[in-house]
């Protein structure tokens, strides 16, 4: 007697079929599975959506293909009952596969299917798709929040449903891994597993949690800040040539995944993982696209700017051999370079599933802030440790992305960092003290900023650090205003004042700004009443003032920074327009 | 008569080649012309009734990006396991197509005819 399989609408669409539309051939096995066939049979897909249908068709051969592998139940062919299907789909699966059309029915048999070519016998995409297999059930698991007795893991009831890995599944190997990851859950698992598994994926939740907690500390408002720098640099753009909107509050975070293997399943998977935060990802497979977007965003202003990147390193074929045989420049590395290049202290985060040493080691010798490994070397491994080791790559990720956004904080200061460099390359600034005192700072911030994150240090002590940092330029600012010789300032040697040794406290950085104020014409006393506000956290730093407990320290913050930055950079553009005169 | 732009692949040349076969198989060269620069000035400059492309070419994000900001119609075709085996419009972006790779010779007939029905809309 022949089994049918009837696919119901209300009851497999969504094991059957993901959001993005796209079909899960190895779920449509497990449903076949869980029907317990001996001998031929039939499927039913009537009830499906036609457009479902015609998906589910059109990717008949990767069926016929994996069934066999899977779930061998001695079956010679298949009948499957379809709707109306489209026509040109029909024709090409029947002739490609060998099939016959008999009224609304197709029939395959198995050893027919067409076997083209696929690009599992290429080591790195086998080892690659693995990980993301891994990543997706780990997806799965912590959506779950908690293994129960009763959760089923190989049927077609199952909460597991793999949509992350739905093109990944159609690898045969990977596809055989996961089925029996799947099966072993259902028969050998006990409860002392099941809790470690469900401890680590409360790990994965907390982990989750601080993910999103960086997330809304990059989204947040800007003006929100006691110290507002959005209005503040709103006043200053055109002078100080800021890009627009450098301030404004973004609704997503932009994040450019640079990988070659992106459309073949990596995009679905990382926009599945991501798909609890506000993160757009614009995926790129090779340098050249990431060249030309790079033009897209500075030269054209179309798009937007990265808050963070990451970058596959083996973005050719030709890259195989230089991974497997000489530690040679892997062509994600060019991407790092092109991408920091572009943008100063853009948190740049490896994604690679490999595990040579000398490619980790360059990366972060290139400036990548992390390298997440985005596979392991799970073949060796018993179906038990496969599962807590899908949970650990997933915290890997999660924990470096993290690390990133939390980087990406600090975006605006090496945006400002960079403009001060160019105004030093061109030679604006003829104290070589002061230009040594930029240079350092912009050179170290990046660098700076991802050690004490590696270290986990709190927001404060990095803010804190970096402000002290901007503070210790005006030190050396001072003198460039100060005409020695003539006992003028630089800017306004027309003003009186009493000579530099003798102005209190170093007030020449505030008598400068106080003129500027008037030639701005911004109203009140604005570069130099922030000034003042500034010099007065500085006082008050921890590391300046001593102890937290008599209540009187404050803490630098973000928004700080970049005000410092900012009056610096007022101060250097005004110091090269009296240097450098425009011809108009 | 209208003027579509196939554009090519800088990294995959033998690709290319074989959606120019099956374009030529369906006598499209007439309408279709093969377009090899992914210069940013160039693409910039381009004037068409439609492009189509492969998603995973180079540079496919700066092709999308002029396709929505000068509106033209615009298929990109991709192996992808999300990508559909008919001709089918974005939710959000008319006038932008996608259709499975495989499918691409079915779905390009209709999409070419697309194209000759929205020139002649906009015409009237």
């Amino acid at each position: 007697m022949t089994t049918i399989v009837n696919l119901q609408k209300n009851k497999h669409q969504k094991f059957l079929f993901s959001p993005d539309r796209s079909i899960n051939i190895f779920n449509l096995i497990r449903i076949i599975n869980g029907a317990d066939i001996v001998g031929d049979f039939k499927l039913d897909i009537t009830k499906l959506e036609i457009n479902h249908q015609n998906l589910l068709v059109s990717k008949i051969n990767a069926f016929l293909r994996l069934y066999t592998r899977l779930a061998d139940t001695g079956s010679d062919s298949v009948s499957i009952i379809i709707g109306k299907v489209e026509k040109s789909i029909i024709e090409k699966v029947v002739e490609e596969n060998h099939g016959i059309v008999v009224d609304n029915t197709l029939v395959f048999e198995f050893t027919k299917a067409s076997n083209i070519l696929q690009a599992t016998n290429d080591p790195h995409h086998v080892k690659n798709v693995r990980g993301a297999v891994l990543l997706s059930l780990a997806q799965d698991l912590i959506r779950i929040t908690k293994i129960e007795n009763s959760t089923s893991f190989i049927d077609g009831e199952s909460s597991i449903s793999l949509h992350g890995a739905t093109s990944f599944l159609q690898n045969e190997e990977n596809a055989s891994m996961m089925w029996a990851v799947l099966q072993s859950w259902s028969s050998v698992h006990s409860r002392d597993y099941r809790a470690k598994v469900n401890v680590r994926i409360q790990r994965s939740l907390l982990n989750k949690k601080k993910l999103k907690g960086a997330v809304s500390a990059l989204l947040k408002n800007s003006s929100a800040s006691p110290f507002d720098v959005k209005s503040f640099a709103e006043s200053l753009e055109s002078k100080l040539g800021l890009p627009k909107g450098m301030f404004d509050a973004s609704e997503a975070i932009q994040i450019w995944f640079i990988d070659d293997q992106y459309a073949n399943g990596w995009k679905i998977l990382l926009e599945q993982m991501l798909s609890d935060f506000p993160i757009e990802l614009t995926c790129f497979n090779s340098i050249e696209g990431v060249r030309a977007s790079i033009r897209l965003v500075n030269e054209l202003k179309k798009g937007e700017r990265p808050n963070a990147a990451l970058v596959d390193l083996r973005l050719s074929s030709e890259d195989l051999t230089y991974e497997t045989y000489n530690s040679n420049d892997l062509s994600g590395f060019l991407v790092i370079d092109e991408l920091l290049k572009t943008w100063n202290g853009l948190p740049v985060v490896v994604a690679s599933a490999s595990s040579k040493l000398w490619n980790v080691e360059k990366a972060i010798r290139r400036g990548a802030v992390a390298y997440w490994r985005k596979s392991d070397e799970v073949h060796e491994l018993s179906n038990e440790e496969v599962t807590i080791t899908a949970l650990d790559i997933n915290d890997q990720f999660v924990d470096k992305l993290t690390l990133a956004i939390r980087q990406a904080r600090y975006s605006r200061i090496f945006r400002i960092n960079q403009l001060l460099m160019e105004l030093c390359e061109k030679g604006t600034v003829t104290n070589i003290e002061l230009t040594r005192s930029i240079t350092n700072y912009c050179n170290n911030a990046p660098r700076k900023i991802s050690w004490m994150l590696w270290q986990d240090l709190n927001e404060n002590e990095v803010c804190n650090s970096l402000f002290l940092g901007v503070m210790e330029i005006f030190n050396e600012l001072e003198s460039s205003l100060w005409d020695k010789i003539a006992k003028k300032m630089v800017l306004f040697p027309d003003a009186r004042v009493a000579a530099f040794s003798d102005i209190k406290d170093s007030q020449i950085i505030n008598k400068t700004l106080s003129r500027l104020d008037k030639n701005y014409d911004i109203g009140g006393r604005f570069l130099a009443s922030k000034y003042e506000t500034l010099k007065g956290i500085r006082n008050h730093l921890p590391i300046i003032h001593g102890s937290r407990s008599n209540g009187s320290a404050e803490d630098a913050l973000v928004t700080h920074i970049e005000g410092a930055l900012l009056i610096v950079l007022a101060v250097l553009k005004e110091l090269d327009l009296h240097f450098n005169p425009r011809a108009d | 008569m209208i003027k579509l732009l196939y554009i090519e692949d800088i990294r995959r040349p033998e690709r290319n080649l074989e959606y120019k076969l099956i374009i030529k198989r369906l006598d499209f060269e007439k309408v279709i012309e093969y377009y090899d620069s992914i210069e940013l000035d160039d693409v910039a400059q381009i004037v068409a009734d439609g492009v189509i492309c492969h998603a995973g070419m180079a540079a496919y994000n700066v092709v999308k990006t002029f396709a929505e900001e000068n509106k033209w119609p615009f298929l990109s075709y991709s192996g992808g396991v999300d990508s559909p085996p008919r001709l089918t419009e974005n939710k959000f972006k008319k006038g932008h197509f996608s259709v499975d790779s495989d499918y691409f010779e079915q779905a390009l007939p209709e999409f070419v005819d697309y194209c000759r029905y929205r020139k002649l809309s906009n015409k009237e």
